[in-house]
């Protein structure tokens, strides 16, 4: 069996290995998945202290365009302002507390309430308020605006801090706009937008990303596609990543394949490869789809240049703390936002975007409508229904007073480094950020 | 059942007296391997004998509750349906319809259900994903 074969030299994403940090062996304590006590402790200490994704800039396009997003208990409204600067504040009104917008999208000229009908400008400034002279202790605009929150975008997203100390966006993401810049996430257009309630911590759903010990366990087909032990991990300050080489096959099948496996054939067929033609190695398609990208790029509408080779095939396959999965690939994206429920540590909001590169010439293809289901609802295909099927029975296992903590591997100690940062933020070690 | 597995035969497969209730043999069957199954409370039921996990022989597995039980990972799958219902599994098996005529056990061989070409396509999502 050969072993995969990685570019050696990185072009604009760095490829190299990173050296090891020392994480310990510990059991990772099970209460951080399961108590109430800690989940107020994320709340406060992290997850009002980071930079989260808020929406995507195209959901936005236009001046008074606005989104609703929550993050536990607080509702944001994001809207793009008369100068094209998209700005986040709390969403609830002055007055008597209601939700200044209910919807999860839309555009108006002014933010009114639906209430009382106090009316905000697009940065958030109270500007008129009906019977204002009845406010016998006066109706003070400025005090009584909009509450603004730390906004950034990077990537064609915006992002909102809900510390208002924050240090700035680009600091907090450190190494990824230079690791995912090269992909041009702007260039890439919306085709699917679901959110799915799952009955599990969002960590157990962060975790199940962030290891592919399970590939042999729960996706057999994989490993006619995938190298599932040749991965390579880098694990940074906050963030961390894994490299997954695709349309090969994993050496846990024990033997050499000798015909091309029906996933990597019709990857191939998809590009417009003859995969009848190919005459090499199994273990040679892979190498041999990067060939044909990037002698073909043109007419397959993509500039690959700022992309190494393994880029062209490869999962680069990033975990932004504390709750971003992005499966990259140069024509592709799966993104996962994993949100805590408001209340319950068994319950959260698994988010997932898909996004395809727009080729040259090409238009954008209008925003998938929204949709939000129960778990079992919706099926997000083979790989993701694999994914998710063991996870409410994770949850029910980790609140077994049998059960003490995770075991955790070597080949998953993304969920180790995870846990360091998140950690961090509960001791208050990165306090002094801003 | 669609039209068009309506044209499709019934095929002899077994014998009802092969089985005894609970137990399952598997029969090649025109290129097929049906697993014939003797339900514990009577009744046949004929499956292609692939579980959808890892394309494992389901011969002689656990029949509980209108469900049969993989022996190789545990995967239970609804014998009415073929709808998996607990991990590994997740993808259904195919379910041959079975008719009894006298001691004759008769399967009608639709198409096998297939795994979809590319694992990560999501249905409603366009494109090569
Ligand atoms: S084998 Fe991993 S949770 Fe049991
Ligand atoms: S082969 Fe049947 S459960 Fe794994
Ligand atoms: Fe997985």
């Amino acid at each position: 069996m050969v072993a995969v074969i990685r570019v050696k030299e990185s072009t604009g994403t760095p490829a190299g290995k990173m050296p090891e940090p020392e994480l310990g062996n510990e059991i990772i304590p099970k209460e951080r998945y399961v108590s109430r006590e800690f989940m107020q402790l994320e709340w406060e200490r992290m997850w009002t202290k980071t930079w989260l994704m808020g929406c995507r800039e195209e959901e936005i396009p236009d001046a008074g365009d606005y989104i609703t997003t929550e993050i536990g208990t607080e509702s944001l409204l994001i809207v793009r302002g008369e100068d094209g600067v998209p700005r986040t504040f709390y969403n609830v009104c002055n007055h008597r507390g209601n939700q200044v917008k209910f919807d999860k999208m839309g555009n108006s000229r002014t933010l009114q309430c639906a209430y009382h009908f106090w009316e905000y400008d697009l940065t958030g400034k109270l500007v008129s308020v009906p019977d204002e002279q009845d406010f016998t202790q006066g109706c003070p605009k400025d005090q009584l605006s909009l509450k603004p929150v730390k906004t950034g975008t990077w990537g064609g997203f915006v992002w909102f801090n809900l510390n208002p100390d924050a240090e700035p966006l680009l600091d907090y993401l450190g190494i990824i706009p230079e690791h995912l810049g090269p992909y041009h996430f702007e260039k890439m257009a919306m085709v699917m937008n679901v959110t799915i309630n799952w009955g599990c911590n969002w960590k157990t759903s962060v975790d199940a990303f962030n290891e592919v010990y399970h590939v042999q366990c729960i996706h057999p087909e994989l490993l006619y596609d995938n190298d599932d032990v040749d991965v390579q991990i880098d694990l940074y300050d906050r963030h961390n990543r894994y490299l997954v080489p695709f349309h090969t096959y994993s050496p846990r099948l024990g033997e050499e394949l000798d015909e091309v496996p029906e996933i990597i054939a019709n990857r191939m067929t998809a590009l417009g490869m003859n995969p009848e033609a190919f005459r090499g190695r199994v273990s040679e398609a892979r190498r041999a789809i990067q060939v044909f990208k990037r002698e073909n790029q043109e007419a397959l509408g993509v500039d690959y240049s700022e992309l190494n080779d393994d880029q062209l095939t490869d999962d680069y396959h990033y975990f932004i703390f504390p709750n971003l999965t992005l499966n990259t690939f140069a024509d592709r994206m799966m993104m996962f936002r994993q949100r805590p429920h408001e209340t319950d540590p068994n319950k959260m909001y698994y988010d997932v975007w898909v996004w395809a590169r727009v080729k040259n010439g090409q238009k954008r293809p209008p925003l998938p409508d929204h949709e939000h289901v129960n778990h079992g609802e919706r099926s997000l295909g083979l790989v993701l229904d694999q994914d998710s099927v063991n996870l409410p029975h994770v949850q029910k296992g980790n609140n077994s007073s049998a059960f003490k903590g995770l075991w955790i591997s070597h080949q998953e100690r993304r969920i180790r480094h995870m846990h360091k940062t998140l950690m961090a933020y509960i001791n208050g070690d990165y306090a002094n950020d801003a | 059942m669609t039209d068009q597995t309506a044209d499709i035969p019934f095929r002899f497969v077994s014998k009802t007296t092969d089985l005894e209730p609970g137990k399952s043999r598997c029969y090649p069957l025109e290129g097929r391997n049906v697993l014939v199954i003797h339900m514990p409370h009577g009744g046949f039921k004929a499956i292609e004998n692939l579980c959808s996990h890892e394309k494992k022989s389901m011969e002689g597995a656990r029949i509980r509750a209108g469900k049969i039980v993989c022996p190789h990972h545990g995967a239970n799958f609804d014998l009415e349906t073929g709808k998996a219902m607990s991990a590994p599994a997740v993808l259904p098996i195919t379910v041959y319809p079975v008719k009894v005529e006298g001691e004759d056990v008769l399967v009608q061989l639709i198409e096998p259900k297939k795994k979809p070409g590319n694992p990560f396509a999501i249905p409603g999502v366009g494109g090569y994903f």
